[in-house]
């Protein structure tokens, strides 16, 4: 479980305090998929790092499964960030390895595993630069996945891919969050995707960012694209669309 | 097979414009009856390299040798105050700009001083090609290592890698292009440091047998020397270019 407990945040350099984040108050049950989305600019991004605890908060306090997220201690969190950021002198088995290496971890300790699982067989020895940006973009969930996260921060992860890219992943998304049952927190700005795959969304307000609204989606699970089509779908984008605009 | 037409293909025009240069040379000379004193005719120079090989062979390695122990110096000293520099900020803000001033500097102004502080030996050559290669490397390998994007320095740290592991894993390798640059302009800059050391003083090495050459008024074995260093140090350069191929295979290159 994940709380947030009036969460401040203050950029500050020597000419300017911004306010980004204003008292936000969240919590978020243990394989619950949450989407944050809210007028671009307005903080999400933030939102996101201060929960993997890659930025600390002004105020207030963060708690995964009741620890502090300052403390260091060896929270099962990955995050796939907007570009795939693979390194492109790894091939991509080596990226996907990654995190075993950096946590001295046997190296192929899930790897198959994973690359299958995103459908990458034929292409573990090529090179990141060989690879489509969806594809890239599948790499970097494996390698998100690795460690068998408890918690999965993702930051717009395919809004650089084509709508029929974007589906495929979202699809492919929902299969390994049944699988494996992560808690996912999932940033966007695409409001068809964040309906299509979340059980419940946050709406945030322009800067500062605070709670707008937060939405529960009750579309039965095992959802397909034909979804989208139906009404019940169509008024809970456009309830949402009313409040960003 | 296409790959290998175009190579052929890239090569034949150099090719051309080197033999119609190399003709009109020998041409003009003789049609203007330019004393060979002044300007030998290319003929004239091939069989003065052919008659000096062993000579010439036994220079421009000298030269070279003096060349390589400074570019090897200067390549790592180069890297390793690069190194200090990116974890001692204080150290960056102090010297750096110094360095990017000296790197466009001409520092063979510097060499008779050092064959003054050296000797006329080996070691005010290797010195002076040290200090003209020690530059480009220190700034590009300053910035090779500062210029990792923040996304990668947060999934790094996301997933609890030490410093230790954020340098040999991510700036180290994100570096070697920008190294390799550096380390290309440097082959030919520890060359010139080398030859040039040798003019101001010297009793061996390519710039010696130039300078000597010139006494006796035997030009011919003047162009003789200048085309041998500069063959060795395209070699030299092309030697480094083979291996940034292998090594920085990731980075297409034009």
């Amino acid at each position: 479980m994940i709380e947030l407990k009036n969460i401040h945040k203050t950029w500050q350099n020597d000419k300017i305090s911004l306010l980004t984040i204003e008292d936000i108050n969240l919590s978020i049950n243990k394989g619950e998929f949450i989407s944050i989305i809210g007028p671009s600019g307005c903080g999400k991004t933030t939102l996101l790092k201060l929960i993997a605890g890659l930025l600390e908060p002004t105020k207030g306090q963060i708690l995964l499964n009741d620890k502090a997220t300052n403390q260091k201690s060896p929270q099962r969190l990955s995050i796939v960030f907007q570009n795939p950021i693979l390194l492109p002198w790894r091939k991509i088995k080596e990226n996907i390895q990654l995190p075993n290496e950096l946590n001295n971890l046997p190296l192929n300790k899930n790897v198959y595993e994973k690359i299958h699982l995103v459908g990458l067989q034929e292409f573990e020895n090529n090179y990141p630069d060989e690879l489509s940006g969806g594809m890239q973009q599948r790499v970097a969930i494996a390698r998100a996945l690795i460690l068998n996260p408890t918690l999965l921060l993702m930051d717009e992860p395919f809004s650089s891919l084509d709508e029929v890219n974007r589906n495929r992943l979202n699809l492919e998304l929902l299969k390994i969050w049944k699988e494996l049952r992560p808690t996912i927190i999932f940033v966007t700005h695409s409001i068809s995707d964040a309906v299509f795959l979340s059980d419940r969304i946050i709406i945030l307000t322009k800067r500062p960012a605070k709670v707008k609204e937060i939405l529960s989606i009750d579309l039965p699970r095992s959802r397909k694209l034909e979804i989208k089509e139906t009404l019940e779908f169509q008024r809970y984008v456009k309830w949402i669309r009313e409040r960003i605009e | 097979m296409d790959k290998r037409k175009n190579r052929i293909n890239s090569w034949r025009l150099p090719l051309l414009a080197f033999v119609v240069i190399i003709g009109i040379w020998e041409i003009s000379t003789d049609v203007f009856n330019i004393n060979k004193i002044i300007l030998p005719d290319p003929y004239t120079i091939l069989i003065s390299i052919i008659t000096n090989w062993n000579i010439l062979i036994k220079h421009t390695s000298i030269t070279m040798i003096e060349a390589l122990f400074g570019f090897i110096i200067g390549t790592l000293i180069g890297i390793l105050i690069a190194i200090l520099f990116v974890y001692f900020s204080k150290a960056k803000q102090a010297f750096y700009p110094y360095a990017i001033a000296l790197k466009a500097t001409p520092l063979y102004a510097l060499a008779p001083l050092l064959v003054m502080w050296f000797g006329s030996g080996i070691f005010s050559k290797i010195v002076m090609s040290a200090l003209v290669a020690f530059f480009p490397i220190l700034v590009n390998t300053v910035k090779g290592l500062t210029s990792v994007e923040q996304e990668s320095y947060d999934l790094f740290r996301s997933l609890s890698a030490s410093k230790w592991q954020v340098f040999t894993k991510l700036r180290l390798p994100n570096a070697l292009p920008y190294i390799f640059t550096a380390l290309k302009i440097s082959t030919t800059l520890s060359v010139v440091g080398a030859t040039i050391a040798e003019f101001t003083g010297s009793s061996m090495g390519i710039g010696h047998l130039i300078v000597n050459a010139s006494y006796y008024l035997d030009t011919s074995l003047m162009f003789s020397g200048i085309v041998m260093i500069s063959l060795a140090g395209v070699l030299f350069f092309y030697f480094v270019d083979y291996i940034e191929q292998k090594m920085v295979f990731w980075q297409k290159n034009d």
